[in-house]
């Protein structure tokens, strides 16, 4: 993996450094706060395509699944008065049957996850304009405000803040530290004391600096301790959870998978069961970002996603991908995009843009990987 | 690079960026003040929208202020971003073409945060306390192009309507202005509307689908199409050629684009109608401009957007024909006189 | 056309898979290289194909240097291959599969009716009578043997190399084959035969090459005895190579009575099939390619819950090419675990270090990628995943398949282990000598029917019992 986090840190840094002397407001702390929302949601929904692609599938339904979750969510708390947090539990439970039904098809019938998927992706637009009836749906009746408004515009009070943050990173620190000594007690290798105590404070440097950062704007967004949650929660299922190291095996070669006793096709549905609910977050946050459900909720999104994951390292061909380098490729992403919309460039530009960096991160990843077999 | 060294680097670049944001370093001086205006716009894929921006653009730098136009590709999000990057650019006052007037109601909360007073140019953004509405009346849009239709027309005629997208509100108001003066005349049956229908987006090729629809349906019975504006007028024109039918069914447009006044040059079409972007440009560039300096606005109409009457400049609009295609357009140097009768 | 070679050697990373080939192949002689599993032949075959570079040596034909780069080049040379695995397209007609990649063409479109006529030659220069418009799936493997040894004639071939021809054959067709190609040799063809089966080898080649290690053991004349070879591809006598240890036979793990096997398209390869495997022996199963052994092990591992396989293609069916040693060692225990629950990974890495070092895998570490590793290792690590959940019955399909030597003795002396604990061991393999060494019981398949047991198996007995299906 290290080949590749280099080349990764290294355009990131291009990137700030090019949009910060281009515009001086990139670098203010609103611009940063703007862009900390706009990355949870990008990262939110590349997470869970993470789970797809490591087993070598991919979902192309994504972004409209993202606009019809939004929409149900919406119509049912504006047109039918249900409360906000059971509004979007309707939501997610819709979207894990619709996913698990999807992840059924292709291993019962056979059909390739493209091709359901991209069925998915008509049916899903389809059914969400006939659910907010082609127009446009607020996320809140009048100008209050609700749990699912809130999603991407409520901000941490300063004390919560801090303290979350703080709790977050002793509790990292402490579970890095516990398992150097548990590795150091079996015998296994770690780095030297140097290099991981260093490792350390850049983590907790990192953090304190931005949560300043944030501070001087409004706070942490609830949308960024949401996607620290889902972050976790991923890295945890697949490094450290039998079904991620299925997930891996399944993707890598699905015969070997089968013959080593892996339940490969029970793996794929509850893979994609898990997608539906991802896809329902997004769909929650997209749509509070948006302030209204409307027809052009989650266009396209399901390609930033899977640009992300593919930026990060994560293999089309599935078997490799990890959390760290899906969020490092969905903030290249987000910050592509905040850092143009920042310059004004024109749309048509932006789209180039995104292609190309796309191309490249890939063409850059297919080389080095080449390398470094090589070498 | 030995990886310690590095880390050892970061940390102390880390260092040196906590110092800065906790000194409050780097973002707060905002050096002279500057007068800048965010244009948010839906898109800029069409000339008519390219024009709106250069005019808007000249006007306001005449009187001092720089502009900084977004165009977001027809997508709701898309223009939240715009808005949320306009506003974090630091602007004085925010012009919005909304792509959905729904959709930015958000937007005006969003700038009303921040203290940035908001414009609604060309269509209104509804359910807020917007600040300023700049247009052309659309209702007396959608009356003038059924009025002259109707003048054109005998009695007794078969009509297709193609509104424009159901998700624009000005699209809205031009059916009320077109309802004003047909819902007489079908009444008393002097007039039969046979087919009608919203074009998504205000997409030619929509506007298209949907003649084929009527034709598919009445066959060649149709008198004419009242379409919304040239885009839609475009893709009836097309499935009208494609029928034969071109030139003996009588389209009208809105917009004044160049190929619609080709078309009536040459006469497939019947009408357009002729906004002078220039001076709503104009106009909505010095009202941004007198509103981020906190000056009196004097708006003499209101239109009521769902929530509150929002202050209102409304413009007023030229038909053109053929007969006046030099008189206006040409005239004005809104297109050229080789490019309109090539 | 005179093919030499001179000092070839070549290394993959730290494995060194040729250390010294010389030999020499003259106009009109069949050729026969042999060599045991992981002697090098696979790697000698690339090389002279041209999708290996030599690291050192020379290659000369008729005297003129020869290097090709690709495949393409190597035939325009003369040199054509012909492997084991069939490169035939199995949907396109006989004619098109001749022609594959360079079709005859009338302007811009194929031309059939030139390509029927002109495969109707090439099909007469090998002897077979069949319709080139025939669908290529629907002829025997015999046949498409027949149909790639005619699309090398169509190149032009003046050296054919083929890659174990015989090993999906049954004696009678292989004999037709055989024939063939001493036919071809006369005509002028310069044959080189590359086989293990000795006797096959003895009966046809003018002279025989034996690789051994990497490097040329020895080159026998026409004429030279059988034991003669085996001890030049083995480097020692044949019961000090396989060090089988008989131990007690204890219960029945597996028992067939009245086993009815499908294969993956739903039709009956096996009917009725009796046969038991007991603790503590090695049961051999011999049979052509094609024979149905593999399905057959699957059927097993199929039905038996505490049966693990290690399938016979490796990179397709055994390892997570992207993974590391760690992940191959760990992930098969897991299937014990809830599926949902974090489980301590560092503890289950803990043992597979355990693990990596009693089972002398040679990685630089754990995280080492399998990719990166050799075959042997490579071997071992699969091994290693099947053999972590401690099962009852092991169905190897091939497991010495690109083994260095010394992996390969490591592979038995397990498999002796193994049966000393008290478990069942099914040993699936086309080389007759590995399989006569290990196995205490041997079943030879044809036709979907038991057709011998050998209790006391002997190469000879095999070899006979094998010669009368």
């Amino acid at each position: 993996m290290r080949y590749r986090t280099l080349p990764l840190a290294a355009s990131l840094i291009a990137l700030f450094v090019a949009f910060a002397s281009a515009s001086e407001s990139f670098l203010s702390p609103r611009n940063l706060s703007m862009l900390a929302i706009e990355l949870s949601i990008t990262a939110v929904l590349a997470l869970g395509m993470l789970l797809v692609l490591l087993l070598g599938l991919i979902d192309l339904s994504a972004g409209s699944g993202v606009g019809l979750v939004g929409g149900i969510a919406s119509v049912l708390v504006f047109r039918h008065d249900l409360p906000a947090g059971l509004a979007m539990l309707i939501g997610a439970l819709t979207a894990i049957a619709v996913w698990a039904a999807m992840g059924a098809l292709i291993v019962r019938q056979k059909m390739p996850a493209f091709i359901i998927t991209l069925g998915g992706l008509l049916v899903f637009k389809g059914l969400f304009w006939l659910v907010i009836r082609n127009a446009t749906v607020p996320v809140a009746r009048g100008s209050t405000e609700n749990a699912l408004s809130m999603l991407t515009t409520y901000f941490l009070p300063r004390a919560a803040g801090f303290t979350l943050a703080a709790v977050a990173v002793t509790a990292l620190l402490l579970l890095r530290m516990r398992r150097r000594r548990a590795r150091v007690a079996h015998g296994l290798s770690v780095e030297d004391r140097e290099s991981f105590t260093l490792q350390l404070i850049v983590t907790a440097q990192a953090a304190l600096l931005l949560l300043l950062v944030l501070d001087r704007f409004r706070g942490v967004p609830v949308s960024l301790v949401i996607l620290g949650v889902a972050a976790a929660a991923i890295h945890t299922l697949t490094q450290h959870t039998p079904f991620g190291r299925y997930l891996y095996a399944i993707g890598d070669n699905p015969e070997a998978a089968r013959l080593s006793g892996i339940a490969v096709e029970k793996t794929i549905v509850v893979a994609f069961a898990m997608m539906g609910v991802v896809v329902a977050l997004t769909g929650c946050l997209q749509t509070a970002y948006a302030g209204a459900s409307t027809t052009t909720v989650g266009d396209l999104m399901e390609l930033d996603a899977i640009a992300a994951c593919v930026i990060g390292g994560t293999s089309l061909r599935g078997g490799r991908g990890s959390v760290a380098g899906v969020l490092f490729g969905a903030l290249i992403m987000a910050t592509l995009l905040n850092g143009m919309t920042l310059l004004a460039v024109p749309p048509e530009l932006k789209l180039i843009a995104r292609g190309s960096v796309l191309v490249l991160a890939v063409w850059l990843d297919v080389t080095l990987a080449r390398r470094s077999a090589r070498s | 690079m030995n990886a310690r060294i590095a880390l050892v680097a970061v940390s102390l670049a880390l260092s040196v960026l906590i110092g800065l944001t906790l000194r409050g370093g780097g973002d707060t001086k905002s050096a002279e003040k500057r007068l800048v205006i965010g244009f948010s716009m839906d898109t800029l894929k069409e000339a008519r929208w390219q024009r709106d921006r250069d005019y808007f653009v000249a006007k306001a730098k005449a009187l001092g202020a720089e502009v900084l136009v977004q165009s977001a590709n027809s997508d709701d999000t898309r223009q939240m971003q715009d808005v949320q990057a306009l506003l974090s650019a630091g602007v004085s006052v925010l012009v919005i073409v909304p792509h959905n007037g729904d959709a930015m109601k958000k937007a005006v909360e969003l700038a009303h945060e921040q203290h940035v007073p908001v414009i609604a140019y060309d269509r209104l953004i509804t359910g807020t306390d917007l600040d300023l509405y700049v247009s052309f009346d659309p209702v007396r849009i959608g009356e003038v192009q059924a009025q002259y239709l109707v003048d054109h027309l005998g009695a007794q005629k078969r009509i297709v309507r193609i509104h424009g997208a159901n998700t624009d509100q000005n699209a809205h108001f031009m059916k009320q202005g077109q309802d004003k003066v047909l819902q007489p005349l079908i009444a008393s049956k002097a007039l039969m509307i046979v087919h009608e229908d919203w074009a998504e987006n205000w997409k030619p090729e929509q506007a298209k689908k949907i003649t084929n629809a009527a034709i598919t349906k009445h066959g060649k019975t149709i008198d004419a199409v009242l379409a919304a504006n040239d885009g839609t007028a475009g893709g009836a024109i097309q499935a009208l050629t494609e029928e034969g039918l071109a030139g003996k069914i009588v389209v009208t447009g809105q917009d004044a684009e160049l190929v619609a006044c080709q078309r009536i040059a040459q006469g497939s079409q019947l009408m357009t109608i002729y906004k002078p972007l220039e001076k709503l440009a104009a106009t909505a560039a010095e009202l941004a401009v007198k509103l981020a300096l906190g000056r009196p606005v004097v708006a003499k109409g209101s239109l009521n957007n769902g929530k509150v009457d929002v202050p209102a400049v409304l413009l007023d609009v030229v038909v053109v024909d053929k007969d006046n295609l030099k008189s206006t357009v040409v005239k004005d140097g809104f297109h050229a006189e080789k490019d309109v009768f090539p | 056309m005179t093919l030499a070679l001179r000092g070839i050697a070549k290394s993959f990373g730290a494995v060194r898979a040729l250390a010294g080939v010389d030999f020499e192949a003259r106009s009109g002689e069949v050729h026969a290289i042999c060599g045991e599993n992981g002697a090098g032949k696979s790697t000698l075959l690339k090389i002279l194909s041209g999708v290996h570079a030599p690291d050192t040596g020379t290659m000369t034909l008729d005297g003129k240097p020869f290097a090709p780069r690709h495949v393409r080049d190597a035939e325009r040379a003369g040199l054509v291959i012909v492997h084991q695995e069939l490169a035939l397209v199995a949907e396109l007609s006989v004619a098109e599969n001749l022609f594959l990649g360079r079709p005859l063409m009338k302007g811009w479109f194929v031309d059939h009716d030139a390509m029927a006529l002109a495969a109707k030659t090439h099909l007469a220069a090998v002897g077979l009578d069949v319709d080139p418009l025939t669908r290529t799936g629907d002829l025997s493997v015999s046949a498409q043997q027949l149909v790639e040894i005619a699309r090398a004639l169509a190149k032009n071939c003046r050296v054919l190399l083929l890659d174990e021809p015989t090993a999906a054959l049954s004696q009678r067709e292989a004999d037709a084959l055989l024939a063939r190609v001493r036919a071809l040799a006369a005509s002028g063809v310069t044959c080189l035969y590359v086989s293990h089966r000795i006797r096959e080898v003895t009966a046809i080649a003018d002279r025989v090459t034996v690789l051994r290690d990497g490097s040329t053991a020895a080159t026998f004349a026409k004429g030279a005895s059988e034991a003669e070879i085996v001890r030049a591809m083995i480097g020692r006598d044949l019961q000090a190579f396989y060090p089988r240890r008989r131990g007690e036979r204890g219960r029945a793990v597996f028992v067939a009575g009245g086993l009815t096997v499908r294969d993956q398209r739903g039709r009956v390869r096996f009917a009725d099939l009796r046969f038991d495997a007991y603790a503590g022996e090695v049961l051999g199963i011999y049979g052509a390619l094609g024979s149905g052994r593999s399905t057959l092990l699957r059927a097993m591992h199929a039905r038996e819950k505490r049966a693990v396989l290690v399938p016979e293609d490796r990179r397709r069916e055994g390892l997570f090419w992207e993974q590391d040693v760690d992940f191959h060692l760990g992930v098969t225990r897991l299937l014990a675990m809830n599926a949902f629950v974090p489980f301590d990974n560092i503890a289950v890495s803990a043992d597979n270090a355990r693990a990596m070092r009693r089972l002398q895998i040679a990685a630089p570490s754990l995280a080492t990628p399998v990719s990166a590793l050799s075959g042997g290792n490579q071997q071992k690590v699969v091994l290693g995943k099947a053999l972590a959940t401690n099962p009852e019955l092991v169905l190897l399909d091939e497991p010495t398949r690109g083994v260095d030597v010394g992996a390969k003795v490591e592979i038995y002396e397990w498999m002796n282990a193994l049966t000393d604990a008290g478990r069942a061991v099914v040993l699936v393999s086309s080389d007759v000598l590995e399989l006569v060494g290990m196995s205490d019981r041997v079943l030879v398949l044809d036709q979907g029917r038991v057709r011998a047991e050998l209790t006391q198996p002997t190469q000879d007995a095999l070899l006979e019992a094998a010669h009368a299906l």
